[in-house]
């Protein structure tokens, strides 16, 4: 079970670098960033909503943070 | 005059961001201040009702410094499984506080319905520029409830590279909790005392600290769409053990409650989080869609898929946006939903079903259009639903017959209100 | 510093020369002590830009570029992120906009005259004229040898932009800035209203002053007033098409924009120009307030 996990989480960190290491075609010009300006684009768009989010399933499950430093600071759990 | 009839596409919107990358006007010079308040309610149906309020600030001074500052209240009130597995007989449980008990039915799963918590947390940060492609953030957080109470702190950089196409940060977070429970920390797997007489303690409160380090890449992969990846690393040491849960030892032939112990759970964990998301600009609206793979040395694995699709209605800002939650865990290795009279004691062992194997659904829809200018409006339901198996192998006796895991369901209503200048 | 200063009522003015036209700062709630510090920084600011941008100055960036002689050279942040700027305006205008087209000035002389350049004169400057023919990986810039780049249409716009931002983080109060007739507001006035400025209208031949209304953002007009030449009855401005060499046909006298920042308004209004009989068409798709005289 521990010997599969570790395997799992190496594959992932492999895909990452994989696709650090391969994005030499990646990415835009300065001027062609008019979509990715919008404020739906942003990564942190509803903070207040994926706070509460967190919050809720910080409580009621096993497993929290990931998109940035986790919830935590809660008696819940 | 001699305009002819052809139309011109806007080169405005790319105008504005290419200028904002000169250095001058777009987010990096204009000061702003975005307010984000928010209420949820948040109802299991004959379980735990919360209430929860939030309100986020966030100031740009302008030159890329930010400062942001956070503010969460919110009241709970209901009951939740305490571990106790359900007995053909009526069971009598003692309250945490060892003052009076309370009673669940014949086949029930027995809920300890004393809590009553109200919890207030902080957060502020700020954010400053260092050199033109490199910024410094760093970030204080409080939160106290009548028996819990956390104190913390971050700091992370992150630097652009390949035209502002790629973003590599580098974060690392502390915090101490101290837990005060009511009535004190019982000692790990004293048996549970009838009410009225002394339930051994521990001496003193319970501390954990939790280290998090994190690793993370922003990329742009196209005029619409963006890949993050993040990895993250966290150390908790101390206490950990639910100072309220319980785990029954059964008698090996019926199957009836024996003894009623207080759960132990290690002092240490260490987890590894690998989150990946994409984000699209579609004809219709934004896609985002992210998997989470967590594994931990409690023998947790754990996936989480998630889906939002923002459709975009018309003009005023409107979007209707599905949302869509698939997650599944394993059981930590000493999760053990009854022990057996007769046998020696594990070492550690907890009958919370949030350490348990199980699955679980989200299905919401969020609503948002804009007031006038600068204000938005964005109301939103989810379900949540919880299951596991309720009738696990080598069940003795009468537990054979009830369902040890019972269905969680949860109702989730929030409005949110924001505006910005 | 040569600033000079007065008080109009409750606002203080400060004055310079820079760009090559008169400037003026307006300050509101400063004493004359803190106002002048202040026109000062603004000035510096304005010059240092003049001087880094410039075509003649031997220790400028600018000219650094131009005569590497088909080397590389290697430019600081600021250039570079003008360079970023240009190479931006040239996509995003189908090649209207190009830094590299000042050479054909060789050629053309808009004194208001009437002489115009031999058709060979002129096409024989074309193969030094292009943004594409040049080599920018940020940071190195590799012009072919022969050609120039000028970044002056960029860079009294950003040099009012640059020198609002300093007065919005140094100023007690709101700020305007008019670099000849190129103006950045950094808020509106504090009882709301909005600034009045008098700018010179390049669309009329008399030079008199119009009055423009702002709260705040930025405010540029391309013009030919003085920068034409006639010949046959055909007014010929100064904007050049990059492609032919020749003025662009049809443009109108000058066309003013407003904008968030004085650079956006300031390529607005010139790739507006550049479009000819099309400006008003172009700049009705783009959602900003805009006036064209014609």
């Amino acid at each position: 079970m521990r010997r599969r996990n570790r395997t799992a989480l190496t594959a992932g960190l492999a895909l990452a670098a994989s696709l650090l290491g391969g994005c030499a075609s990646l990415g835009v010009q300065p001027w062609e960033r008019d979509l990715l300006a919008q404020r739906s684009m942003r990564l942190d768009g509803d903070p207040v909503t994926a706070a509460l989010d967190e919050h809720i399933y910080f409580s009621k499950e096993a497993s929290t943070g990931g998109a940035g430093f986790g919830g935590g600071g809660c008696g819940c759990n | 005059m001699a305009a002819t009839s052809r139309t011109y596409r806007s080169i405005r919107g790319a105008l504005s961001a290419a200028c904002a990358l000169a250095g001058v006007g777009g987010v990096a010079t204009s000061r702003a201040t975005e307010v984000e308040t928010a209420i949820l309610g948040y109802t299991e149906p004959n379980r735990v009702s919360a209430l929860e309020t939030a309100l986020q600030a966030r100031h740009d001074f302008g030159s890329g410094r930010l400062a942001n500052f956070k503010v969460v209240y919110d009241a709970l009130t209901g009951a939740s499984a305490s571990g106790a597995v359900p007995s053909a007989a009526v069971q009598t449980f003692t309250r945490p506080s060892g003052r009076g008990g309370y009673t669940t039915a014949p086949g029930e799963t027995p809920l300890d319905n004393t809590f009553r918590d109200a919890r207030v947390a902080v957060s502020g940060g700020t954010t400053l520029p260092l050199g033109r492609l490199s910024t410094v953030s760093a970030g204080l957080y409080g939160s106290g409830e009548h028996d819990y109470m956390s104190l913390g702190a971050n700091a992370s950089v992150s630097r652009d590279f390949d035209r502002r196409n790629r973003t590599l940060s580098a974060g690392l977070s502390f915090s101490r909790d101290t837990v005060t429970p009511e009535g004190g920390r019982p000692i790990p797997f004293a048996a549970m005392a009838p009410v009225g007489a002394d339930q051994p303690r521990l001496a003193g409160d319970g501390s954990k600290d939790v280290a998090d380090a994190m690793l993370g890449l922003v990329q742009v992969i196209d005029r619409a769409t963006l890949v993050q990846v993040t990895y993250s690393l966290s150390r908790v040491t101390g206490y950990q053990t639910d100072p309220y849960k319980l785990v029954s030892v059964v008698d090996p032939t019926s199957g009836a409650p024996v003894d009623q112990l207080f759960e132990h759970r290690p002092d240490a964990r260490t987890k590894h989080i690998l989150f990946g998301r994409v984000k699209r600009h579609l004809p219709h609206g934004v896609a985002d869609l992210s998997y989470r793979f967590m594994t931990d040395d409690w023998g947790l694995v754990s996936h989480t898929v998630e889906l939002r699709d923002r459709v975009a209605l018309g003009g005023g800002g409107k979007y209707l946006q599905p949302h869509l939650r698939w997650y599944r865990q394993s059981a930590a290795d000493f999760y053990a939903r009854w022990l057996l009279d007769g046998a020696a004691l594990p070492d550690h062992a907890t009958a919370d079903y949030r350490l348990g194997e199980f699955g679980a659904w989200t299905f919401g829809l969020e609503h948002g259009r804009d007031l006038g200018r600068d204000h938005r409006l964005t109301a939103r339901v989810e379900y949540y639903r919880q299951s596991g198996d309720g009738h696990p192998a080598g069940a003795p006796g009468d537990l054979a017959s009830f369902d040890l895991f019972p269905v969680v369901d949860a109702w989730i209503f929030q409005v949110g209100y924001s505006f910005g200048s | 510093m040569t600033v000079a200063g007065q008080r109009r009522g409750d606002l203080f003015a400060g004055l310079f020369a820079a760009m090559g036209g008169p400037c003026e700062i307006l300050l509101e709630g400063c004493d004359e002590a803190s106002a002048l510090r202040l026109v000062e920084l603004a000035a510096a600011e304005t010059r240092r830009i003049e001087h880094k941008l410039s075509r003649y100055r031997d220790d400028g960036a600018v000219h650094a570029i131009n005569a590497a002689g088909g080397a590389p050279v290697r430019v600081d942040d600021e250039t570079a992120r003008l360079l970023d700027l240009a190479a931006s305006c040239h996509a995003l205008s189908g090649g209207r906009f190009d830094v590299t087209s000042g050479i054909l000035r060789r050629a053309w002389a808009f004194d208001g005259g009437d002489r115009l350049p031999s058709r060979g004169r002129v096409k024989a400057l074309l193969p030094l004229v292009g943004w594409e023919k040049v080599a920018w990986r940020h940071p190195e810039i590799t012009l072919p040898a022969g050609m120039e780049i000028d970044l002056g249409g960029l860079g009294k716009e950003y040099a009012a932009d640059r020198a609002a931002e300093l007065l919005a983080a140094a100023a007690p109060a709101a700020a305007l800035v008019n670099l000849g007739g190129d103006l950045r507001a950094t808020a509106p006035r504090s009882d709301g209203a909005a600034w009045r400025v008098g700018v010179e209208d390049p669309g009329r031949e008399d030079h008199a002053e119009r009055i423009l209304e702002m709260k705040t953002g930025g405010l540029a007009t391309s013009g030919d007033a003085r920068r034409f030449l006639m010949r046959d009855g055909v007014r010929y401005g100064h904007l050049l098409n990059p492609r032919t060499g020749w003025p662009v046909r049809g443009a109108p006298r000058a066309v003013t924009v407003a904008a968030p920042t004085c650079t956006e308004a300031g390529v607005l209004a010139t790739v507006a120009m550049l479009h000819g009989r099309d400006a008003e068409a172009f700049l009705a798709g783009q959602g900003v307030a805009s006036w064209c005289r014609r």
